[in-house]
């Protein structure tokens, strides 16, 4: 019961009569006779069928003793002061907490050139014709001007590509005019790189300006190397390398890094974790294909069903845990993302767990020729021929992209609270809505949830992490300890 | 079975779920069919009488038992009509918390917050005249 446990409770828990009204709430069945039930404000609770029924039927008397903890969940309410609402729309508020503020992040495909040709990309160019695949000046002036534009008092640049780093004259050019026209914003740069080109003028210049990086690793030197072929197929030394030149230059926090889970990564959960582990990192994302950046014949080579993704992923979390139990910390960071939806009150950054989606709001992406799109995954299909999720370009205003552009019908469309099947589901408060992701398999932004793989995904996963904290202990004090 | 005029494929454990119509609404019977489409094609149709008539086809051949079917989709019928009791008796807390948070001036002003929580008295819910 979320955090709730109560040993006393005050004489008014005692007296007889009942009186109170229900608040809204989503209800499901979890498994056996027990239901799931989460409030607006993202509480929730477990009760027996029965329960739930007494407490929607009025038959719930003060003196039952989930009575509190039912008023505590504001999920029902027995007085007639307001106290209740200013809570439930503080929290509520809370959580929408980043509307008001968007965009924060905005990412900059400096280049679409790049020196790997992974298997999951298709959107990158190995070539050398750097008037065709690079981002000039001008546009990263326009686009930095738009960035400005934004009413986000934390602006975030992230350069993207290609391998960004294959352009860094630009990279070095968009970080000094930013700082430069910074009107008080508080900046942030990050450069997502395979760190195979890192220099010692890169590492200068990122010392200098507190610039972080995000890089790939896909698990232990065979399944990356695979995954991610280069000349030479040297991409595994190469990221190892760079991990370590960035560590000792930077410091241990200036480096992250992503993993994709192909088909090949499906048997090898433990070994992908010992290498994050091997290489001191403190945290492992295990992150589901996104069908955006390969074409549908090479989905048989390395995509995989969604079953078998949840499967790895229980696998890996209950390796993780483990991990934490013999005293080797290290967190899985979508668990730690859900941890944070079910258990804290604010607003969660990550961009496909959002509703309103978190397309636009909460980032936006120039690509190298000019043109606006309203989400990284949005350009990636424009790349394959889908121009779908174009606002338009960097010449056009703040006004036109963000206002008169497909964005707000978008993101209107999506937003779970009127999606048929969402509407109903009690995890509502902690699952997200992913327009593009139902656009591309779906065929339109709601998609159909009873076959989305992003529904049955995310249920199978977050039904499994309440389970953890219900059921196990030891396991739940661990997951806390991830926030 | 299969059949020229039916280009869908029938298995045996097809199933026809009857629902009352005075105890379950259409709109009940149409979000709870929509839950079983993912396994089903489904058709809803008004009888003569008091029911709705609610046929479940299973896309494949490994569906689940006829009674097992119909079970849960009674059941999933019944968590609906509870889920109508809750909108109903809460949609005005709901709307006024939705309308408290996502404003970006405080909404609940001082008569209101002496007021009834069920109340409505700054009229909050009544749109502008336009
Ligand atoms: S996508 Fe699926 S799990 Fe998420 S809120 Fe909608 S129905 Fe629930």
């Amino acid at each position: 019961m979320n955090g709730l446990n109560r040993s006393f409770k005050g004489p008014e828990s005692y007296r007889n009569g009942s009186s109170y009204r229900l608040l809204p709430m989503k209800f499901m069945r979890f498994r056996d006779d027990r239901y799931l039930v989460t409030s607006m404000g993202g509480d929730y609770m477990f009760l027996s069928q029965t329960k739930l029924n007494d407490i929607v039927t009025h038959k719930l008397q003060q003196t039952d003793t989930l009575y509190p903890d039912l008023l505590a969940s504001h999920l029902i309410a027995d007085d007639s002061s307001t106290a209740h609402l200013d809570l439930l729309a503080a929290k509520y508020r809370t959580r929408h907490s980043r509307l008001p503020s968007w965009t924060a992040l905005h990412m900059f495909v400096t280049t679409l050139r790049c020196d790997h040709s992974c298997q999951y990309c298709q959107v990158s160019r190995v070539s050398e014709d750097r008037e065709s695949f690079d981002m000039t000046p001008a546009i990263a002036d326009r686009a930095i001007g738009l960035m400005f534009q934004s009413p986000s008092a934390c602006l975030k640049v992230e350069f993207q590509g290609g391998e960004s780093l294959l352009n860094f004259d630009l990279v070095r050019y968009i970080v000094s005019e930013a700082k430069r026209r910074n009107d008080g914003r508080q900046l942030e740069f990050v450069i997502t790189t395979n760190l195979a080109n890192l220099t010692e003028e890169i590492l200068s210049f990122s010392e200098e300006h507190g610039i972080s990086f995000s890089t790939s690793l896909d698990g232990p030197a065979a399944l990356h190397n695979a995954n991610r072929p280069r000349p030479g197929r040297d991409s595994h030394a190469k990221t190892e390398e760079g991990i370590e030149r960035l560590r000792q230059r930077l410091g241990k926090d200036a480096v992250s890094a992503l993993m994709t889970t192909t088909a090949a990564s499906l048997d090898q959960p433990e070994r992908i974790i010992d290498e994050y582990v091997r290489m001191g990192f403190d945290s492992i994302f295990l992150r589901y294909i996104s069908p955006y950046g390969f074409a549908v014949k090479s989905s048989a080579r390395i995509g995989y069903e969604t079953k078998k993704f949840v499967d790895f992923f229980k696998r890996g979390l209950a390796y993780i845990v483990d991990l934490n139990r013999r005293g080797i910390f290290v967190r899985e960071t979508y668990t730690q993302i859900v941890l944070q939806k079910i258990l804290m009150p604010g607003a969660s950054g990550y961009i496909d767990l959002q509703s309103p989606a978190g397309m636009g709001i909460s980032g936006i992406v120039y690509n190298y020729n000019g043109e606006v799109y309203s989400s990284d995954e949005g350009r990636m299909l424009a790349e394959m021929g889908d121009r779908t999720f174009r606002l338009g370009t960097v010449h056009d205003t703040y006004e036109k992209l963000f206002l008169d552009s497909p964005l707000l019908p978008m993101i209107h469309e999506s937003m779970l609270e009127g999606v048929p099947g969402c509407t109903d589901c009690a995890l509502q408060p902690y699952c997200g809505s992913d327009p593009v992701f139902h656009h591309r398999t779906q065929g339109d932004f709601i998609g159909h949830r009873p076959t989305s793989s992003f529904c049955e995904r995310n249920m199978a996963i977050i039904k499994h992490i309440l389970t953890l904290l219900e059921d196990d202990k030891e396991t739940a004090s661990i997951l806390k300890s991830w926030l | 079975m299969t059949s020229d005029t039916q280009p869908i494929t029938t298995y045996q454990n097809d199933v026809t779920v009857l629902a009352n119509k005075d105890v379950y609404s259409m709109n009940n019977i149409l979000r709870t069919a929509h839950r079983f489409s993912d396994l089903y094609f489904i058709d809803v149709q008004a009888t003569d009488g008091t029911d709705v008539r609610i046929l479940l086809k299973a896309k494949s051949a490994a569906g689940e038992e006829p009674s097992s079917l119909e079970g849960r989709f009674l059941n999933e019928l019944l968590d609906g009509k509870l889920r109508e009791i809750i909108a109903e008796e809460s949609r005005l807390e709901r709307d006024v918390i939705l309308a408290h948070a996502l404003s970006r001036h405080p909404v609940l002003l001082k008569e209101y917050e002496a007021a009834e929580a069920f109340t409505d008295p700054v009229g909050l819910l009544t749109p502008d005249e336009t």
